[in-house]
C-alpha cells in the first residue's frame, strides 16, 4: 500500500530535506510551496499525512490545518515550527495538528513522527475495520448455514476468499448477496481494508461515473472539489458492484475498460490512477439470459463471472429457515434482555411459508413478530403467516450446485416469484405483510406515547431491545409510526 | 568531510557538541555533520542542500530589501522567516539571528529599524555563503555564489 504525504515548505532547503527524509518506496510525497497550493494539491489527491511549515506566504499553517479538517476530520497534520516558539507548538496542538517538530529539523525525529501518523492512521483504519467484525456478524461461527447447499456455499466462500479473483453473485433478491460479498472480504487477507458496496441502480448513468470512478474540481457543475470515486475508496480491499445486470450498455463499456486496464479515469481527470480492488459483483437477474439477448456485454460477463456464486431462494433450501428464524429470535430476545422461543406450531408455519422475499422477508416477520408479541413464546398469531402461506413449492427441476461453475436459471425463479408477487396482489393478500407492519407501527406508537416520546423506555416496555425498535422504525421510515415528540426527555442512548 | 582552508577555514565553527557558533564561525560543523549522517548518500545530499541555499540566497536577499523598500511588513516576516529556516539546516547562527530580527521587525511592522540591518544580513549571507562553498564535497567554488548545480534546481 503506497501512503501519501505533502510536504508544505517555502524554502527548498527544508523541502529537499524533508523529501529526502521522508522518502521511502511506499511513500509518495508531493511538495508544495504554500497552504494554497497545498489545499488544491489535497483536492487532486487526498494524503495520508501532511508535513507542514507554521508561517507561509497565502495560507499559514493553522489555516491550511483548519481547511484539511474540515475536509478529513482527524487527518494527521504535522506542523513545523521555530525552535523555541512554545506558543506556536501550543497552538499548533491546540488547534488538533496530530505533532509538532521544530525548526532546523532532526532528520529522525521528523522520520519518527511521521511514521507513528501512519501507524496510527492504519491502526484507527484496521480498528474501525475489526471493531465491525466484532459486531459478530461476519465471524465464520455466527454464520447460519444448515443446509447442505448453504454449508457447500460457505466452504466455498472460503475457499475463493485467499484468492483475488474477481467474484459474480447471483440470486434472488433477500437471499444474501450482500452477506456473501462481505464474507468474502472479510475471511481474506484484505480484512482491514475497506469494504465499499455500490448499488448500481441507485444513481443515474452520469452520477453512476462519477460515484464510482471519482471526478476531479469542475469537471461539472457542482464539482466544487475533486472526490475520490467507490473504486479509490476501496483501495486495498473490496468493492461490491450491486445490481451490476442494470448498467446501460454505454457504461459496461467504461466499466470493462477499469477492470482490463485496472485503472480508473476521474470524471473531468487526464491522468488515470491504478487500483488495487477486488471486485466483486451481484445481481438478481440472470446476467447469462441477458448477455443471450444482447442487453449484456459478453466480454464483460466474462471478465466479471471469474468466480460465479449461484444463491438459492430460501425455499429451496427448507432446512435453513428454523436456523435462521431462531438466530434472529435470540438476537433480537437478547437485546431486549429476553429469552423467546417459537411454539411449534409457528416453526410449522415458518417451514409453511414460501418466502418470496427470501432472508430479508423472514427477518422481518420475526422482528415484526417480537414487536406484536406480549409473551416470550412466538405463537402463529403473532406471525400471522396463514394467509401468506401456501403449501410447499414443488421442487425445483434440477438442483443449482453451487460450486459449479455454470451459472443457473436463476431469471426462472425471479420469473416465478414475480408472477407470485402478482397473483398475491390480485387477491388482495399482498397487502398483509404492511397490514402487519403496521399493527406493530401503531403498538409501537402508542408506547411512545405513553412514554412521551423516550424510546429506551418504550423498548422497555414493549420488551423489545432498543435496536429493534429503532431497526423495525428505520425499516418503516418511520411513516407507521407518529413519534409524539421530536425531543427526547430522558432518552439514554 | 575535507578540512576547509583559507577564510572560509575561519568562518567554520569546530565547536561540536553545544554547537554554539554566534561570535565563533558562520556554519556549524557540528550540525552539518549530523545533517551529513543522518541519511544514506549525506554527501551529495549536502552538496545539493548547499546548492539550493546558495542559489536561493540572492533571491531572498533581494526579496527582503525590496519588501523593506516597499514598506511591505508582512512579506519582509515571511521572506526573513523563509531564509532563516534554510540557513539554521547549515548552524549559521549569526544569519539566523539577523532573520529572526527581520522577522520580527516584519511581525510588529516596525520597518523603521530593518535598514540598520540590511548591510550586516549582506555582509553575513556572504559569509555564510563562502563557508558553505568550501564545504561542499567536491569544492566547487564560484567567485560570486552562482555555484554550478550539480543535480537539479527547484522553484522557490
Amino acid at each position: 500500500m503506497t501512503h501519501r504525504i505533502l510536504i508544505v515548505e517555502d524554502n527548498a532547503v527544508d523541502q529537499r530535506l524533508f523529501e529526502q527524509a521522508l522518502s521511502d518506496p511506499t511513500r509518495e510525497i508531493e511538495i508544495c510551496n504554500d497552504g494554497r497550493e497545498a489545499l488544491a494539491a489535497f483536492e487532486r489527491h487526498a494524503a495520508d499525512v501532511v508535513v507542514s511549515d507554521i508561517m507561509m506566504p497565502n495560507m499559514e499553517g493553522l489555516e491550511l490545518l483548519d481547511e484539511l479538517h474540515r475536509r478529513v476530520p482527524g487527518l494527521p497534520v504535522i506542523l513545523v515550527t521555530r525552535f523555541g516558539s512554545i506558543s506556536a507548538a501550543v497552538a499548533a496542538m491546540q488547534a488538533g495538528a496530530f505533532d509538532y517538530v521544530t525548526k532546523p529539523v532532526e532528520v529522525f525525529e521528523l522520520q519518527t513522527r511521521v511514521k507513528r501518523a501512519l501507524e496510527l492512521d492504519q491502526l484507527q483504519h484496521e480498528n474501525d475495520t475489526l471493531r465491525q467484525e466484532l459486531a459478530g456478524r461476519f465471524g465464520p461461527d455466527s454464520v447460519v448455514a444448515e443446509s447442505i447447499d448453504s454449508r457447500k456455499l460457505m466452504e466455498l466462500v472460503r475457499r475463493i476468499a485467499a484468492s483475488h479473483s474477481t467474484v459474480l453473485i447471483q440470486g434472488e433478491s433477500g437471499t444474501g448477496k450482500e452477506l456473501v460479498a462481505r464474507l468474502v472480504h472479510y475471511w481474506s487477507d484484505r480484512v482491514g481494508r475497506p469494504f465499499v458496496a455500490v448499488n448500481c441502480k441507485a444513481f443515474a448513468e452520469s452520477v453512476l461515473e462519477s460515484e464510482l470512478f471519482g471526478h476531479e474540481k469542475g469537471a461539472f457543475t457542482g464539482a466544487i472539489a475533486a472526490r475520490q470515486g467507490c473504486f479509490e475508496r476501496a483501495s486495498g480491499g473490496t468493492l461490491l458492484l450491486d445490481e451490476i445486470g442494470d448498467i446501460s450498455p454505454e457504461f459496461q463499456a467504461k466499466l470493462l475498460r477499469v477492470l482490463q486496464e485496472g485503472e480508473v479515469l476521474r470524471v473531468g481527470g487526464s491522468e488515470p490512477r491504478r487500483i488495487n480492488v477486488r471486485v466483486v459483483a451481484a445481481t438478481n437477474s440472470s446476467l447469462q439470459a441477458k448477455v443471450a439477448a444482447g442487453r449484456f456485454r459478453e466480454d464483460l460477463y466474462f471478465r466479471l463471472n471469474v468466480i460465479p456464486i449461484q444463491l438459492l431462494p430460501l425455499r429451496e433450501r427448507r432446512e435453513d429457515i428454523l436456523a435462521l428464524a431462531r438466530n434472529f429470535l435470540a438476537r433480537m430476545a437478547a437485546e431486549a434482555g429476553r429469552h423467546m422461543t417459537l411454539d411449534l406450531e409457528a416453526a410449522e408455519m415458518l417451514l409453511r411459508h414460501s418466502w418470496p422475499g427470501n432472508v430479508r422477508e423472514l427477518e422481518n416477520a420475526i422482528e415484526r413478530a417480537v414487536v406484536l408479541t406480549r409473551a416470550d413464546i412466538i405463537t402463529t398469531a403473532d406471525l400471522m403467516l396463514d394467509r401468506l402461506s401456501g403449501p410447499l413449492p414443488a421442487p425445483p427441476a434440477a438442483a443449482i450446485p453451487i460450486d459449479n461453475a455454470t451459472p443457473a436459471p436463476a431469471m426462472n425463479e425471479a420469473e416465478q416469484r414475480a408472477q407470485r408477487a402478482t397473483a398475491l396482489e390480485d387477491s388482495g393478500d399482498v397487502g398483509l405483510s404492511e397490514y402487519l407492519d403496521k399493527a406493530a407501527g401503531e403498538r409501537i406508537a402508542r408506547a411512545l406515547a405513553k412514554t412521551k416520546g423516550n424510546r429506551a423506555e418504550a423498548a422497555r416496555n414493549l420488551g423489545i431491545g432498543r435496536a429493534t425498535l429503532y431497526r423495525f422504525m428505520r425499516r418503516l421510515g418511520n411513516e407507521s409510526i407518529a413519534e409524539p415528540h421530536d425531543n427526547e426527555p430522558g432518552e439514554r442512548q | 568531510m575535507s578540512p576547509a582552508n583559507g577564510n572560509s577555514a575561519r568562518a567554520i565553527s569546530s565547536a561540536a557538541p553545544g554547537e554554539s557558533t554566534v561570535g565563533e564561525g558562520t556554519v556549524s560543523r557540528a550540525r552539518i555533520d549530523r545533517l551529513r549522517h543522518s541519511m544514506p548518500g549525506g554527501d551529495s545530499l549536502l552538496d545539493e542542500l548547499i546548492d539550493l541555499f546558495v542559489l536561493d540566497l540572492p533571491t531572498r536577499l533581494s526579496a527582503i530589501a525590496q519588501a523593506i523598500e516597499r514598506a511591505d511588513a508582512p512579506d519582509l516576516a515571511l521572506q526573513a522567516h523563509a531564509l532563516r529556516g534554510g540557513a539554521a539546516n547549515f548552524g549559521a547562527c549569526h544569519l539566523d539571528e539577523l532573520c529572526g530580527k527581520l522577522e520580527q521587525i516584519g511581525v510588529r511592522d516596525a520597518l523603521a529599524e530593518a535598514s540598520a540591518i540590511l548591510d550586516p544580513l549582506g555582509r553575513e549571507s556572504a559569509q555564510v555563503r563562502d563557508a558553505l562553498l568550501a564545504l561542499k564535497s567536491n569544492h566547487l567554488d564560484t567567485p560570486d555564489g552562482a555555484s554550478p548545480l550539480s543535480h537539479r534546481s527547484r522553484p522557490v
